[in-house]
């Protein structure tokens, strides 16, 4: 089976992971200075879980960002 | 002149090469349209898998089949239906490495009976759903979800596409990165969205013991209630702002003993009505903005 590889999922799929590597920086950096914040940690928590979706689909699909 | 003229011939038949050329091109790359009918019982059960890109769009009627329409470029897509009791097995996979997206694109126009239960995943493309019940899950890398007057528990995950739930019913769950989500006039009693960067607006009441959960990490959540509902509110927000426009509907918490508002930099909490449902809204560096409907 093979798979679209077109242009438009490639970028939707490349965009989303630059948004949640941009949106994970700015978690962990306020993480370091407020430590307590829970809120921040939740956001993070879940950033990190749809990243992680995210990648498991692009291998899947071989699309890795190289 | 002769030379004139053995140009011409030759200007003619590169001329009548390419027309052909042209022609043969546009009729192997011209879309078949399939229709298949599968008679079922009960509730039947609809799952596609669409690899390409593509638009898969749902209604239903009152008869007790499946129509499955599709179209696409025959030698570019593979298309597999299976009839397994009442539950239906649709895929569409590339059989090309072209680059060209129309030629790795499979749409698809489903009846089914009105209760009836959905697992559809597409790359891009609108999914559209109108008039069914039943549960169902719903993806989509790029492409929107459309949904209208469908009920049941509904799951939709998205990469970057968004979310319109119009006059639907039962229990939404939505998670997106950037995709945004939209839920107007409904009669939901569980409601749980999250993106991280995309915009939320839930326009319509809270049904009593209704639970409703809107997360954006960085975009707008913005909630519009009548005045005859009964919820509490928590709304809380990191490095974002609280617009309350409803000030005067907003009472203190009566049931609240549990908040720690000082551990947010900008948080709301309070009362419409008797608060009978309950909204938590949050944000970490987006707006929240809750206003009463005129």
């Amino acid at each position: 089976m093979q798979l679209a590889g077109n242009s438009q999922v490639d970028l939707a799929l490349r965009q989303n992971l630059r948004t949640l590597n941009a949106f994970i920086a700015e978690c962990e950096q306020h993480l370091k200075q407020n430590p307590q914040d829970e809120l921040a940690r939740e956001y993070l928590n879940t950033a990190y879980q749809q990243k992680a979706d995210l990648l498991a689909a692009m291998m899947e699909s071989g699309r890795g960002e190289n | 002149m002769h030379r004139t003229i053995k140009h011409r011939q030759s200007f003619s038949v590169w001329s009548f090469g390419l027309l052909l050329f042209a022609a043969s091109t546009a009729i192997a790359a011209s879309p078949e349209h399939q229709e298949r009918h599968f008679s079922v019982k009960g509730h039947p059960v609809v799952v596609l898998q669409n690899i390409v890109n593509g638009r898969i769009e749902v209604k239903s009627s009152k008869n007790p089949e499946v129509v499955v329409s599709s179209t696409s470029i025959a030698d570019k897509v593979a298309i597999d239906i299976e009839q397994v009791g009442d539950r239906i097995d649709i895929s569409a996979s590339s059989l090309s490495s072209s680059p060209l997206p129309h030629e790795v694109e499979a749409n698809f126009q489903l009846t089914v009976p009105e209760q009836t239960e959905l697992q559809l995943k597409t790359q891009t493309g609108l999914i559209y759903v109108e008039q069914v019940t039943g549960d169902m899950k719903l993806e989509s890398v790029a492409g929107d979800v459309h949904l209208k007057e469908v009920s049941g528990y509904i799951i939709v995950k998205t990469t970057g596409g968004s979310l319109v739930c119009t006059l639907c019913s039962g229990k939404l769950e939505f998670t997106s990165i950037s995709g945004g989500a939209q839920v107007l006039q409904p009669s939901l009693t569980n409601v749980n969205l999250m993106t991280t960067s995309g915009n939320i607006l839930y326009d319509g009441d809270f049904i009593r013991t209704g639970i409703y959960t809107m997360r954006s990490g960085k975009g707008l959540v913005e909630v519009r209630f009548s005045g005859n509902d009964s919820f509490d509110l928590n709304a809380r927000t990191n490095l974002g702002v609280v617009d309350n426009q409803a000030a005067a509907f907003l009472k203190p918490d009566t049931h609240a003993s549990r908040h720690s508002a000082a551990r947010y930099a900008h948080s709301l909490f309070g009362t419409v009505g008797q608060g009978l449902a309950k909204v938590e809204l949050s944000s970490y560096s987006g707006t929240i903005r809750i206003l009463k409907r005129n």
